[in-house]
């Protein structure tokens, strides 16, 4: 399975649109039962993760097979402003876009791209908050 | 020492006592209000119903004979009806009283009337979500500006206020009084109708220690929360954005001698985690700016300690974020070391925004 986002750096601002293509390879269709592909952000750290999803979508069987694995599928999504990637002392925050496949057989295989979410303007004046200060 | 004499006109300086002082006094007159009541009630109540004479005569009602003679229902004399009435009255303004009075404690005049209006006016729809869906996991913070300053636009609300630490030993001291006022009652009637209690009568004394120990204990607990004084924390505008500058002044009451007196403001993160069957919070300073850093601070009653400060928010900072388990929230921070009072340390939340957003525009 692989992600890839519209742009090289991962750095996107609150408020634009990402576009990500993704596509799974090496799976035959009849072995594949939902695929499930979210944007959504989540906490490391010390306490309980905290997640939330922004963007979700599921394709069931029937559509896997209609659509095929074969080619690209891309997804497009307007990030919200906030809450801004961040690396804490006990809190982390991050953005990532998601992929799940659910096989046939019961199996789970997830990936995961991450990205960083920073505030509109900062990517060009240097104040992007991804750290603590 | 000069003696009040009420009948001769007043001349000269006026006394004129302190807040903390009539503070003390009316929360002692309306728990003294309301512990009266309970015994005057607990006198009625346990002439009324404690003697089985009274009784008797509804035994005598279940077994009623037309032919015979009526039983007379002694429902009560005039004078129990008459002091029954006073004492539900001296309970329910002796406990009204007191819990208006200790409501007040540590909210300023604009917070409470700001709250008043609030209560007036609940409004059944609910508040749209334009701000959440703008900001997600961002707080609101729109409890924080509606209460205007006097200084500059906003007055911020402290974290917690003085009146939630009374709460326990108020409701100990009312109810093990309010018990000792009851056995008092029955003591009394005891003596009163020749059949006495020496052993619940032997009982009062220690018990009234423990009665007197918790009222103390209440009012050392008042005195220790309302003889620091309010502290008024302003702002000129709310929420905050990274890389501006904002006023802020800061006001302390009271009548006392700091030692210390800082003020800060800091981010701080919160984590919630399980840790076995325990649940336990962690937080961790990771930006703070001092404002001031003064020792040998006086506040008097006429003038409090009053200044104004510039915060310089860095651009490169968090905003606020509040998750299910995670939060960092930013706040200005009043630490004071004081005597004789203990030492406070009050916090007064802010929101902070990302930058970049254009800002909400404020009516002020």
């Amino acid at each position: 399975m692989s992600i890839e986002l519209c742009r090289e750096s991962g750095i996107y601002e609150g408020g634009c649109e990402l576009t990500a293509n993704w596509r799974v390879s090496r799976v035959t269709l009849d072995r594949v039962a939902a695929i499930e592909l979210s944007v959504l952000w989540y906490t490391e750290g010390k306490g309980d993760t905290d997640l939330n999803v922004h963007f979700f979508q599921r394709f069931e069987q029937e559509q896997v097979l209609r659509s095929g694995l074969a080619d690209r599928q891309s997804l497009h999504c307007v990030l919200p402003a906030t809450p801004l990637s961040y690396h804490g002392r006990l809190i982390r925050l991050r953005w990532c876009v998601r992929l799940r496949l659910f096989m046939a057989n019961g199996r789970e295989v997830v990936t995961n791209q991450p990205f960083f979410l920073v505030a509109p303007q900062s990517g060009q004046n240097g104040t992007a908050v991804i750290r603590s200060v | 020492m000069r003696f009040p004499r009420p009948w001769s006109k007043k001349r000269g300086k006026r006394f004129v006592g302190t807040e903390l002082r009539s503070l003390l006094w009316e929360t002692a007159f309306f728990t003294g209000v309301f512990l009266v009541g309970v015994f005057v009630l607990s006198l009625v109540l346990i002439e009324q119903l404690a003697t089985w004479e009274s009784l008797k005569q509804f035994k005598d009602l279940a077994s009623f004979d037309p032919s015979g003679n009526v039983p007379e229902l002694d429902g009560g004399s005039l004078s129990s009806w008459i002091f029954g009435i006073v004492g539900v009255a001296a309970i329910l303004s002796g406990g009204g009283g007191l819990a208006y009075r200790l409501f007040r404690v540590g909210a300023s005049h604009e917070r409470r009337s700001a709250l008043a209006k609030k209560a007036q006016a609940i409004e059944i729809i609910v508040p749209g979500t334009e701000g959440i869906e703008r900001m997600p996991s961002v707080p609101r913070g729109d409890f924080l500006t509606d209460s205007p300053g006097e200084r500059l636009t906003y007055r911020m609300a402290a974290e917690h206020s003085g009146g939630s630490d009374l709460f326990g030993p108020a409701l100990l001291a009312l109810l093990w009084n309010t018990v000792w006022f009851v056995l008092l009652a029955v003591v009394v009637l005891g003596f009163w109708h020749n059949q006495p209690r020496y052993i619940l009568a032997g009982l009062l004394l220690p018990f009234a220690g423990i009665g007197y120990w918790s009222f103390r204990y209440f009012l050392v607990q008042l005195r220790k929360s309302v003889g620091v004084g309010a502290t008024i924390v302003e702002i000129s505008d709310h929420p905050l954005y990274p890389g501006r500058k904002y006023r802020l002044f800061v006001s302390q009451s009271g009548k006392l001698r700091l030692r210390r007196l800082r003020i800060r403001v800091a981010c701080e993160e919160e984590t919630v985690y399980r840790q076995g069957t325990d649940v336990r919070v962690e937080k961790y300073e990771v930006f703070t700016q001092e404002l001031c850093h003064e020792r040998d601070v006086r506040v008097d009653p006429q003038r409090p300690w009053e200044q104004q400060f510039t915060l310089d928010l860095p651009s490169n900072v968090m905003h606020s974020f509040v998750g299910s388990h995670n939060a960092i929230r930013w706040k200005v921070i009043v630490t004071g070391e004081a005597r004789p009072w203990r030492s406070f340390c009050r916090s007064y939340p802010v929101v902070v925004h990302p930058p970049g957003l254009p800002p909400k525009r404020s009516p002020r």
